[in-house]
């Protein structure tokens, strides 16, 4: 199971690391103001296009965080309701409580990516 | 709001949406409340009916989870308040052209700090001195081995109170962040499907037109739907850690 973790998370930092090798890179000459636009340019493009791709995973992995606890929370309730129906309202009403509490967990990272997407702080940087 | 443009916008002089649509949550609020009462039965029906099971729901809750009816009494207004304005400023999102008041991060801190403040004001007014007891977690220092007295001393009287601290720190945000993405995620998934209906009309092929145009005219609805699910949830979820946070603060700790 932790093994399965690591292997995906493994394998989804070697894509971002990929795709930012990739990109185009603004070959060296002597420093005049048009090289200076042009590998600016190059670096703000990487900087977004990872930006963009780094708000995505992490959504994607947050996701599946919650998928799982989610999971395992609702499994448990059900189980529990089968041993005592009597007690139904109770248990429906902690479990509620409990999904909501995991959920907010991805609306933090939902957060972020939302910011990074739209108000990207570091956007100053890089528009003239 | 800066993050989805709306197709309809409001300019109403110099006032924001977000605060126009506040208002109305209060004028449907205080509208609801005068029709509940203009013709008061003793045995309620119609919408008095209505507002009165919400509000037996409300004070159930908060009379198992605090304790006792008479301690939980002051408490009511709050609760209810609570409950009723973000219950309605969520679901008046769903309405087409209307923005919710609370998906913006201005309403929902407000909210958050406002229970924030409360809760420990209620906890000083009830306990004085006592109410900084909490932030020392229970250790009791008579019965520790005293080979192990100092360690547990710096355990008990410094890093708990950083940690409690912290985490009562940690509660107005993560009130105030739940609701509020939760909120924002349902408005800019419901504008982004109403751009794609207004541009997918615009291609000129008929038979693309038609199938591409259903999908989100088709999905609007649903989100609908489950957008008054989320909305009920998250107002429940917040008026239930509400009444935890004041149960943390009143109760007097017996177990000693």
């Amino acid at each position: 199971m932790a093994r399965k973790l690591v292997l995906v998370s493994v394998v989804l930092l070697n894509f971002a690391v990929l795709f930012a090798a990739t990109a185009a890179k603004p070959e060296v000459k002597t420093e005049g103001a048009a090289v200076k636009n042009e590998q600016a340019a190059a670096h703000s493009v990487n900087y977004f296009a990872l930006t963009v791709v780094i708000a995505a995973g992490a959504l994607g992995i947050a996701a599946a965080g919650c998928g799982l606890g989610q999971g395992m929370a609702v499994s448990k309730a059900v189980e529990s309701i089968s041993r005592q129906p009597e007690a139904t309202g109770q248990i429906q009403t902690a479990l509620i409580i409990g999904l909501s509490f995991i959920e907010s967990l991805v609306i933090y990272v939902l957060l972020i990516a939302l910011i990074l997407l739209f108000v990207n702080p570091f956007m100053k940087f890089f528009i003239q | 709001m800066s993050l989805i443009p709306e197709s309809i916008e409001y300019h109403v002089y110099n006032i924001s949406p977000i605060l126009l649509m506040s208002w109305i949550v209060w004028i449907i609020i205080i509208g609801l409340s005068f029709i509940a009462i203009y013709k008061y039965t003793p045995v309620p029906k119609g919408i008095q009916g209505l507002v009165e099971y919400v509000l037996e729901f409300i004070y159930s809750m908060a009379d198992s989870i605090i304790g006792s009816k008479e301690h939980a009494q002051p408490y009511y207004p709050l609760f209810v308040g609570i409950f009723f304005y973000i219950f309605t400023g969520n679901v008046l999102g769903l309405i087409p052209g209307m923005i919710s008041p609370t998906s913006s991060i201005n309403t929902t801190l407000a909210l958050a700090i406002v229970v924030f403040i409360y809760y420990n004001y209620q906890g000083i007014r009830k306990q004085k001195w006592g109410y900084l007891k909490h932030f020392f977690g229970q250790i009791d220092l008579k019965t520790i081995p005293s080979a192990m007295k100092p360690a547990m001393a710096i355990f008990g009287y410094v890093i708990i109170p950083v940690i409690e601290l912290i985490s009562h720190l940690a509660r107005p945000i993560s009130l105030s962040v739940r609701l509020f993405g939760n909120i924002i995620a349902k408005e800019v998934l419901l504008g982004i499907l109403a751009m794609l209906v207004i541009v997918f009309l615009g291609i000129p092929n008929p038979f693309i037109k038609i199938m591409l145009t259903l999908a989100p005219l088709i999905l609007r609805p649903l989100i609908i739907v489950l957008g008054t699910l989320v909305s009920l949830i998250q107002a429940g979820v917040f008026l239930i850690l509400t009444i935890i946070y004041i149960a943390g603060a009143v109760q007097m700790h017996e177990e000693h």
